[in-house]
């Protein structure tokens, strides 16, 4: 069995130090992408596939592309004034 | 892209931990720190093909079948507990219960968060070859560490070796 790990804040990660991680500039809650928004859900679990066979290096973080434009609950969630 | 906000956003991640853990510690758990380990877990490979594995999800985004006890968001230190989430599950029927995302609006579509039903059409299509008979979650605020290192972790692990299971996708809130 192997696992493969997402990660939205990639600080806390690099002290976790999970075997292979993804990392997501998402919001918290949003960690697949937006509601209703299937492309984006399916391809993060795609992405996590493809990790699973590819990477092999121990501690590696990738930093998977998506980006959160639609507002700026990200940057309020890591300044702690949202939720 | 411009590297200033890339930077902007890099910096607000890195001042997190900080951030968070001040927080913890001042509203719910004086004693709290991160847990942290010295050296990468070690890579499992796969096995065999994805059209031939069996995926389950784990998450720490508090989801619970309705009819289970929601996750504890009461106690300074957290909850290690997990729930079982059953294979044929519909996202209806599960709830989540978490205090650190706006677990009412995500309730609208909760493949956000928890994506089961990406994870069966990605069965469907032939891409993977199975989907776990059930897949696990926790609650991601859970201050106190040590029952979840020793007891629920463990045994999440034990529980998706039984249903052998070959990848373990893990997922934040």
């Amino acid at each position: 069995m192997t696992t493969i790990s997402l990660t939205l804040v990639r600080s806390i990660t690099e002290l976790v130090k999970p075997s292979r991680a993804l990392y997501i500039r998402h919001p918290f809650g949003y960690t697949f992408g937006d509601l209703h928004d299937r492309q984006v859900q399916r391809a993060i679990l795609v992405d996590c596939l493809r990790a699973a066979e590819r990477v092999t290096e121990p501690g590696t973080i990738v930093e998977l592309p998506y980006r959160w434009t639609k507002d700026d609950l990200r940057e309020r969630q890591l300044l702690k004034q949202a939720h | 892209m411009n590297e200033r906000v890339v930077d902007r956003e890099a910096e607000l991640d890195a001042s997190f931990v900080e951030l968070e853990k001040q927080f913890v510690r001042r509203k719910a758990y004086p004693q709290f720190d991160w847990v942290r380990f010295d050296h990468p877990t070690r890579v499992n490979p796969l096995r065999k093909p994805l059209s031939e594995c069996r995926i389950a999800l784990v998450t720490t985004a508090g989801v619970h079948a309705a009819a289970d006890p929601p996750f504890n968001l009461r106690s300074p230190i957290g909850d290690p507990s997990y729930r079982q989430i059953p294979g044929d599950a519909s996202l209806d029927e599960l709830r989540l219960s978490h205090v650190g995302y706006d677990i009412k609006r995500v309730s609208e579509d909760k493949n956000a968060v928890f994506p089961l039903d990406r994870l069966r059409e990605l069965v469907t299509e032939g891409i993977i070859g199975s989907a776990a008979p059930r897949h696990f979650s926790f609650m991601g605020y859970v201050a106190e560490t040590e029952p979840l290192i020793r007891q629920t972790a463990p045994e999440v692990a034990e529980n998706l070796k039984a249903d052998g299971v070959d990848l373990v996708i893990l997922s934040p809130a």
